[in-house]
């Protein structure tokens, strides 16, 4: 019997108790029992996972954050809410590592706020919600959170929040009611997170800033799965330059966060390589057991079983 | 020396002159080496695909086709339409075969046309481009057409066109000029296409015509690669059946504009390969970079020819 590797998940959610109030009637889930758990940074979300076998979470704040809420609001929360996260994570250090939550909404405040929690609270990096107030995050205004990142050498996690309302009414609208979650887990986060992944290509930061890393969920949110024809539809523009798979490969990193299927792995293992395929569960909207016990079977050797689970969280996130 | 294999390619496109009339905008844009291979139904399509071992094109109206137009124009253009195509079929019957274009603004029209070209002139389904005038094909009003499809048991292509003008608006125009790509095979058909497949399934037309078969292009649109996470995503809404149960069951995809040892591998590990069917987009994709990327694929000769030939047969019934 081997011994247990070591495992880090790193898209793992909790609620601010301030954030929260602030963000009333935009949940992301009203489930008593997820509620709970996003509550909880202590007792119950270490039980749940050492039954799962996880070493450690980096703990992020769950969708929406502080990505639809008006510059000042965001601005003042978001000081309070990364040092009651950080005051989480002092209390169980060798557990719990964080993603800063950024008022994005106030780009050279979310830069600077960024700044702060990676130097003076030892933040790993930061997670975006969705779109800031309807905007993408490739539009130039944000450019200075990327310019931060960079010079921090910390990564920025893209994760979904629910989709821009225009596209919810052209696209889901008839469907909403008996399925709620085309809107997010099944599809419409999918969509939406993808997109922006894309437009980030599209828009040069990567010119800008050839530093930058990126993190997406889901596998990518499916986008290793596209890159043959995502780069031959875009190369047909004629514009030249590196070609959409070599800038995705080059700064992009994924996670399994909800999402433990072989045949999606092993896709983008070929696609990207096993270096920058990280282990994620997406707790407590997806169960750590099911997500650990997905890993015991990979068929992958066991090095690339390790980079997975944690070597190449260690690497990437400087742990 | 092997023997070269039969090859049947099911995506490939033409322009009827007076159709072609009709499209504007967005719509009419292709590059003139595309739309002189669009206008042509003899010695260059057919040298093009002797050049590259293509045996039979199934051929099919090119984006939009009638799905912009109303009613009363559509239906009686359909007819002529379908029948130029059927000469186009006559002069080279071993060279080619035909899915119709539908009138779908007329449902009721658009499903007895199909028994038409089916019943009297031996085509082999119907294609469809992208959104009738705003509506998925998943509307009720819709069902007629997938009623006859299923009594004539023959599949109906959904293939994409310009998305959703709103989703433009919202997730794609800041890109556009600059990366047309971008609501093409860049990404806008993937997106949208895609999201027709999943509102099939919701829509529970499988379950009314439990015998219905529907073909995506573009290797699913990416789809396969989701079946884990769209199960997963709605389970408990899905009333028995997961959303993995049903697409396996009704859909079959081809692989036109997505010559990916990654992604095709994927979805044979999701559907198996009796549901995969080689196609090469013709002319917006070249036919040789299509068939040469059959040749090295990591596949055993017998399901190299069920992907080249043998399951188009048999879906199609073709001789």
């Amino acid at each position: 019997m081997a011994t247990k590797p070591y495992i880090i998940a790193l898209e793992e959610h909790y609620f601010d108790p301030e954030v929260k109030r602030h963000t009333v009637g935009q949940e992301p889930t009203n489930a008593p029992r997820i509620v709970e758990r996003l509550d909880d940074v202590g007792e119950l979300r270490l039980r749940e996972m050492d039954e799962a076998g996880i070493d450690m979470q980096v703990l992020s704040h769950a969708n929406p954050g502080l990505q639809k809420l008006d510059a000042d609001t965001a601005v003042s929360l978001a000081r309070g809410a990364n040092d009651r996260l950080h005051e989480a994570v002092r209390a169980h250090p060798d557990r719990f590592a964080a993603f800063a939550a950024i008022p994005t909404p106030e780009p050279k405040a979310a830069a600077d706020e960024l700044e702060r929690t990676v130097t003076k609270l030892g933040f790993k990096g930061a997670l975006v919600n969705g779109l800031t107030n309807g905007l993408f995050l490739d539009d130039k205004r944000f450019w200075p959170i990327f310019e931060r990142a960079q010079a921090l050498d910390v990564p920025l996690y893209m994760h979904p929040a629910l989709p821009h309302p225009a596209v919810v009414e052209a696209y889901y609208k008839d469907y909403v009611e008996q399925y709620p979650s085309l809107l997010r887990a099944a599809w419409g986060f999918t969509v939406e997170t993808a997109t922006q992944g894309l437009r980030l290509v599209l828009s040069g930061v990567f010119d800008a800033y050839p530093g930058l890393k990126i993190i997406l969920g889901h596998m990518g949110e499916g986008l290793p799965f596209y890159l043959w024809r995502i780069s031959m539809g875009l190369a047909r523009d004629g514009r030249g330059g590196k070609s959409f798979r070599d800038v995705f490969c080059e700064h992009f990193y994924i996670t399994t966060s909800g999402f433990f299927s072989d045949p999606a792995l092993l896709c983008c293992m070929m696609e990207m390589g096993i270096d920058r395929i990280l282990f994620s569960v997406d707790y407590p909207f997806v169960d750590n057991p099911p997500g650990t016990k997905w890993t015991e079977t990979l068929p992958i050797c066991a090095e690339d079983k390790e980079k997975l689970l944690n070597g190449n969280a260690k690497r990437l996130l400087k742990i | 020396m092997a023997r070269k294999p039969y090859v049947i390619a099911l995506e490939e496109h033409y322009y009827d002159p007076e159709v072609k009339r009709h499209a504007s905008g967005l719509d009419a844009i292709a590059a003139p080496a595309t739309v002189q291979r669009l206008d042509d139904l003899g010695e260059l399509r057919l040298r093009e695909m002797d050049e590259a071992g293509i045996d039979l094109q199934v051929l099919s109206h090119s984006m939009p086709g009638l799905q912009k137009l109303d009613g009363e124009t559509a239906v009686p253009l359909a007819r002529r339409a379908n029948d130029r195509l059927n000469e186009a079929v006559r002069a080279h019957p071993n060279r080619f075969a035909a899915f119709a274009a539908l009138p779908t603004a007329d449902p009721k029209a658009a499903a007895d046309e199909l028994e038409r070209t089916v019943a009297k002139l031996g085509f082999k389904g119907a294609m469809v481009n992208g959104l009738t005038n705003g509506l998925f094909l998943d509307d009720k009003r819709f069902w007629p057409i997938f009623e006859r499809a299923q009594a004539l048991d023959v599949p109906i292509y959904l293939h994409p066109a310009i998305p959703h003008p709103d989703v433009i608006e919202a997730y794609y125009k800041d890109y556009v000029e600059k990366h047309p790509g971008i609501l093409r095979a860049g990404w806008g058909f993937t997106v949208e296409t895609a999201t027709q497949g999943i509102r099939l399934v919701l829509s529970g037309v499988f379950d009314a015509y439990p015998r219905l078969k529907v073909i995506m292009g573009h290797l699913g649109e990416g789809l396969p690669f989701y079946l884990w996470r769209i199960s997963h995503g709605l389970r408990g809404s899905d009333g028995g059946k997961s959303f993995r149960d049903v697409f396996c069951e009704h859909f079959y995809v081809t692989t036109s504009g997505f010559f990916s040892d990654p992604a095709l591998l994927c979805c044979v590990m999701e559907m198996g390969i009796d549901r995969i069917l080689f196609s090469v987009d013709y002319p917006f994709v070249d036919n040789p970079p299509a068939t040469k990327w059959t040749e090295t694929l990591p596949l055993c000769a017998e399901d190299k020819e069920k992907l080249l030939s043998g399951n188009a047969r048999r879906l199609l019934k073709l001789e």
